[in-house]
């Protein structure tokens, strides 16, 4: 959230930006009064300004602080996000009209991704090169995934069968012994066409399974507001209720 | 005699019922408080086998219980003395054992005792307690010949449990069992009166226990449980067993006789006179207040009980009361009325007991909806019988209608209509339609279309109105 | 009224297939929509038998029989498709119990009657499964009778085990099971297996009148008398393995916990606060109906939306009552048996409503339309892929559980998708008329009852059996009959049978 916000201000490196570092949170905290707070007047900012000499820039960072009415914080973390989130406000203030425009509404439909380049070692990958494509195609084929023309389609098959087959959770499950049911068979009537009725059943059925996934989150979460809520008195493990 | 104070939130006087259900409710709704109950015998009553027959028609046995193994919950503590002066001002009692204990709140369910004919004559019983119960036992089984007077549930009910013995019964009616029954239902009994043979009784599982305080005739104790005499065998055994109902009558003359072959004897308003061995007075109740004295003296109802509200509050300030004791003062409802009866001594002292928790919680609650509709269950002469709303047509005047359904030996069905409403029901026997009543006198719907047919025994009413 | 002769009324009712009558239009005034009701050879003859008495000279118009309340529903205004009589129909305030009615949402006209839901709102039945089986229970069913039977609380007042003040009340009533949840007194997964969730959205405490929540508070988590049971079933039979063991049902001999329960109180006094208010909107509105005990509102006045969001609101109460009585029957197992809930698998297989009005969308005439469903002794039975039933169920069809009359077997069924074209996805709610009490009555003399009443000065009437006794039919609906019909027709299938070993009842 953090890192949004210094995209949204502009800074020039949000990335490195570093609030344990006493020495970049207070260029930090210059960067923002210089280009975006502008409490006090040019002239008055020079004791902020000697960030390489804490012994005078502490001071004056707290009396900054208090200048700006903000609360006591307990971490230079809080306090980065609290003068971010000050700085945000006043450039929100000053161009209304202009940041309304951007209301979830009016964003329907436009890619909005902000341009970050994590580190992350698939960020530089080419999905669409061949080698990618030929590794693809041979972890689909021990798996028994069929071929198709998306491979990033079958790589998703391929996960989904990793996780719900080979993952340590689903390895740790047990095995479901006696004959499965023939799905194709149920009470439900599907299609009238035979050659339909099987796929369409297959896809209820993916249906069914994330719908399922969805209820059982539904149930962790009310589970979850139950734990504040639940009436203290009530002790299911007691068995025991009246007088 | 030690004297120590003792301080707690919640006070009741009485091991009745009303004042354990005043405990019990209070215990529920405030867990963490400090309840004692001051009980004048070892034993307080404690509702068992509680069963719904419809909403709010419940019937329920009553078990005794000796203090320390009662069921209250666990900051209910007990203590086996008497009240003799309530302080409201310092809100405080003193009792007999000079012990003080300072109340927040204090609920009076001291009870009432039976009206008796004549007062002091050691050959006039009243029943009311357990402790006159097994009095009454052993007296019946060296007797050949008793008078019984009154034509309440509980005259009816040893009329009907007496076995050996020639017994007269004396009722101011022209029919029996006037209390809760009407001149037809009445009619339904008698026929059971007239068998012989009776089932055999379960054996009674009675505890044991000794004391000093078990005097004999006591009128301290807590009254009789509903069905009190299904479990006990009152049978004399020195004479054949009859049976002679004396109807529209009084006793007019009671004389105690020397070297007679009966102690006792009757005369009859109608100038019969009667030899027996002794007389039991079955007439009723009074509210049993005059032995607790209070500085500021409480506002009273018309019967003398203690005058409450709908919250069970009497007129000084953190004083309740509840069950026989109290009279009840508020506007009532349309189709209840007061009556001394167990069921609403457990009502009222449940209702007690809310009240108070819920003002020392400074929370609002409503009056119990059992007080919209009176209700009674009771088992007379081996049946079922319930009573809901205004039975009898009571403070209907005559301007109301009754149908009947009657099937001897099986049922008895009595539905009082007004203006096509359904005001009052007696059920007997085993009919399942109790809370299809209590539904159609609570909903008020106009039955005038459904005519007699709202009885016929091949409609099933309890069903219709799902 | 046209009087006619038992013949002549047959002419209107016309056989379609094997288990299935049509009610043409002309059997009563009036009427919108055909009617049709599903009966098999047994239950055929009860029936008509009902109507041939009804024809006879000297009948009062309180009791109709079954075929006139359908076709009477039939003549309501809004009605569409047909008016449709369940095989375990019988005579009901205003609609017949087992009468379904579907009313269009888009027709100005249309109306709701409270008459169509009956007076215990939302009255259903839930299943518990476990994983015990009949020779764990058989040496404790008494002890575990008593315990159920300590646990779910009878009485007035506070003595429930669940503490409920007004407060609460208002707050069950608007969140149904969502309240249960909130307290910690059920499952998550309880709400999944229960129909609406276990809320209707469009609940307002504020329509519900003050005597009816006075009237409700006591009955919290009390079970009810009359058809009202919990009973311990076991797994006799089982049609449909398939289905049965997406409910967790694998085997016979499988210990189950069927609860029987509704709104109480509480709905009685918002049904009938609802038909005064109709009455009056009735002569407002020059709404004209067969039956003054059709009373009914415009599904768009004041009046009509009062009464579905109080109606909603009693629904909402019938289901924390259910839940309230699910928790303590857990409680009471988990002391028995010395394992937990949990340990038990004691899951809600599901819980229906059948007595209920909702909003659905259905196929009419081709085109789909959202219509206001009255099920009365009628519950929902929709196919399988229909997307308000929970996901569990999507391949099977909605589990139907059908209670017998206390004491006899029960089943489950599931919806199927000719249910959904020919009933609007409903079928039969069991539990039908009870077993009537003993039928040969003698002739009663009546005179020396009424010789001692008459000193009361009071009129008197007496109520007598009507019929003939040696003509007098068999009254009772065997659920065995009515569970076969339903099967046959295929408006739902057969997938389970129950048989209790304990009962408690209120």
């Amino acid at each position: 959230m953090m890192k949004n916000k210094l995209i949204a201000l502009d800074h020039p490196s949000p990335d490195s930006v570093n609030h344990n570092d006493r020495l970049n949170f207070a260029s930090t905290v210059l960067w923002l009064e210089d280009q975006k707070i502008r409490q006090y007047k040019i002239e008055d900012r020079e004791n902020l300004r000697q960030v390489n000499n804490l012994q005078v820039w502490e001071p004056a960072y707290a009396k900054y602080k208090k200048d700006l009415g903000m609360r006591s914080l307990s971490t230079p973390q809080a306090e980065l996000a609290w003068l971010l989130g000050y700085a945000v406000k006043l450039e929100y203030c000053d161009n209304t009209e202009e940041y309304n425009h951007f209301s979830s509404s009016n964003l329907e439909g436009t890619s909005f991704k902000p341009k970050i380049k994590p580190d992350n070692f698939f960020d530089n990958m080419d999905f669409q090169s061949r080698e990618f494509i030929s590794v693809v195609s041979k972890l689909a084929n021990p798996l028994k995934v069929p071929q198709h023309y998306d491979h990033l389609k079958q790589l998703e098959a391929v996960h989904r069968i990793i996780e719900e087959r080979l993952s340590p959770a689903a390895l740790q499950k047990d095995i479901v012994d006696g004959q499965p049911f023939p799905f194709e068979k149920g009470n439900d009537v599907v299609s009238e066409d035979p050659d339909l009725d099987y796929p369409i059943r297959i896809l209820r059925l993916l249906q069914i399974q994330s719908l399922r996934e969805l209820q059982t989150k539904i149930n962790e979460t009310i589970v979850s507001v139950q734990n504040l809520t639940a009436n203290p008195k009530t002790d299911t493990k007691l068995g025991k209720v009246g007088f | 005699m030690e004297t120590f104070e003792i301080k707690t939130t919640f006070l009741i006087v009485g091991g009745g019922i009303a004042g354990v259900s005043c405990a019990e409710n209070v215990s529920f709704m405030c867990p963490g408080e400090k309840i004692l109950l001051i009980t004048e015998s070892y034993l307080i009553k404690a509702v068992t086998n509680l069963r719904c027959l419809g909403k709010m028609v419940q019937s329920f046995e009553v078990e005794e219980k000796e203090v320390k193994d009662s069921k209250l919950n666990e900051n209910v503590d007990v203590l086996e003395d008497s009240v003799i002066q309530v302080c409201s001002e310092e809100k405080m009692v003193l009792t007999k054992s000079g012990k003080k204990i300072f109340y927040s709140f204090l609920c009076l369910c001291t009870g009432a005792q039976p009206k008796l004919i004549q007062q002091g004559n050691p050959f006039i019983f009243g029943i009311r307690d357990t402790e006159s119960v097994l009095d009454f036992q052993e007296k019946v089984k060296s007797s050949r010949r008793l008078v019984i007077v009154g034509n309440g549930g509980i005259a009816s009910e040893i009329v009907y449990e007496l076995g050996n013995i020639e017994v007269h019964w004396v009722v101011k009616d022209s029919f029996i069992s006037s209390t809760f029954a009407d001149p037809g239902a009445a009619e339904f009994f008698q026929k059971k009166l007239e068998e012989s043979e009776k089932p055999g009784k379960p054996i009674l599982k009675r505890m044991r226990y000794k004391g000093e305080s078990m005097t004999s005739g006591s009128l301290k104790g807590a009254a009789l449980g509903p069905d009190w005499h299904r479990k006990i065998d009152i049978s004399g055994g020195k004479s054949k067993h009859s049976l002679e109902i004396h109807y529209k009558t009084e006793v007019s003359n009671i004389k105690s006789t020397e070297n007679e072959e009966y102690p006792l004897e009757i005369t009859l308003s109608n100038n019969k006179v009667i030899p027996c061995d002794f007389l039991v007075s079955a007439t009723g109740v009074d509210p049993r207040i005059s032995h607790i004295p209070t500085d500021v003296s409480f506002e009273l109802g018309k019967d003398g009980g203690i005058k409450v509200n709908e919250m069970m509050e009497s007129s000084v300030e953190n004083i309740f009361a509840a069950g026989d004791v109290c009279c009840a003062g508020w506007d009532l409802a349309e189709n209840w009325f007061q009556m001394r009866l167990w069921t609403q001594a457990r009502q009222m002292g449940a209702m007690a007991g809310r009240s108070m928790a819920a003002k020392f919680k400074n929370e609002p609650i409503y009056q119990d909806f059992c007080f919209e509709l009176f209700t009674h269950a009771t088992h007379l002469f081996g049946y079922q019988v319930v009573l809901l709303g205004n039975f009898n047509g009571q403070g209907l005047g005559q301007d109301y209608e009754i149908l009947l359904r009657y099937t001897p030996d099986l049922e008895y069905i009595k539905f009082v209509m007004k203006d096509g409403r359904l005001k009052g029901v007696i059920l007997i026997g085993e009919t399942g339609l109790e809370e299809t009543c209590e539904n159609l006198i609570l909903n008020g719907l106009d039955l005038t279309p459904f005519g007699d047919d709202i009885l016929n025994p091949d409609v099933d009413i309890e069903d219709f109105f799902d | 009224m046209v009087v006619r002769t038992y013949d002549e009324e047959l002419k209107y009712i016309e056989r379609i297939s094997d288990c299935c009558w049509r009610i043409k239009k002309g059997f009563q005034p009036n009427m919108n929509v055909e009617g049709c009701f599903y009966v098999n050879k047994k239950l055929e003859a009860l029936m008509f038998e009902e109507l041939r008495n009804s024809c006879r000279p000297g009948q009062t118009g309180g009791f109709l029989p079954g075929v006139k309340q359908i076709a009477n529903v039939a003549a309501l205004p809004g009605i569409v498709g047909k008016s449709i009589g369940l095989p375990d129909i019988h005579s009901g305030y205003g609609f017949a119990i087992g009468n379904m009615a579907a009313f269009d949402m888009d027709n100005p006209e249309s109306v709701v009657s409270p008459g169509g839901v009956g007076f215990d709102i939302n009255c259903g039945v839930r299943l518990l499964r476990t994983n015990l089986f009949e020779k764990d229970v058989q040496d404790v069913k008494e002890d575990l009778a008593q315990s159920l039977f300590d646990h779910i609380p009878v009485g007035v007042g506070s003595k429930g085990i669940i503490p409920m003040n007004a407060k609460d009340l208002e707050e069950a009533l608007e969140m149904g099971m969502d309240w249960s949840l909130r307290e910690g007194y059920v499952w998550a997964e309880d709400k999944e297996h229960c129909e609406e969730y276990g809320r209707m959205l469009n609940a307002d405490a504020s329509k519900v009148s003050m005597r009816a929540k006075k009237r409700g508070l006591p009955q919290l988590g009390t079970l009810g008398a009359g058809n009202h049971y919990a009973e311990i079933q076991i797994v006799d039979e089982i049609y449909d393995k398939r289905s049965a063991s997406k409910m967790g049902i694998n085997e016979t001999g499988q210990v189950c916990v069927m609860i029987h329960s509704g709104s109480r109180g509480l709905g009685h006094q918002v049904a009938t606060d609802a038909l005064v208010q109709m009455e009056k909107a009735m002569k407002r509105d020059k709404i004209e109906v067969n039956d003054r005990q059709l009373a009914c509102a415009r599904i768009n006045s004041q009046e009509g939306q009062d009464y579905l969001s109080s109606m909603a609101a009693a629904a909402n109460y019938a289901w924390v009552n259910r839940s309230s009585m699910t928790f303590l029957t857990r409680q009471a197992f988990a002391k028995l048996f010395k394992q937990s809930p949990d340990d038990l698998d004691m899951h809600v297989i599901y819980d229906v409503s059948h007595n209920i009005a909702k909003i659905e969308n259905h196929m009419v005439d081709g085109k789909e339309k959202k219509l206001l469903v009255h099920r009365k002794g009628s519950t929902r039975a929709f196919p399988p892929h229909h997307p308000l039933i929970p996901v569990d169920y999507q391949l099977t069809g909605q589990p139907v559980l059908v209670g017998g009359t206390m004491g006899t077997c029960s089943y489950i069924l599931t919806g199927t998708e000719s249910g959904m074209k020919e009933t609007f996805g409903s079928t039969c709610h069991g539990a039908g008329r009870a077993l009537s009490r003993a039928k040969s009555r003698r002739n009663i003399d009546y005179t020396q009852v009424l010789d001692k009443m008459k000193e009361m000065g009071i009129a008197i009437r007496v109520a007598s059996p009507k019929l003939v006794m040696e003509e007098a039919p068999e009254s009772y609906k065997d659920v065995t009959d009515v569970v076969n019909t339903c099967h046959e027709a295929g408006i739902s299938a057969k997938c389970v049978k129950l048989r209790p070993i304990a009962v408690i009842k209120g």
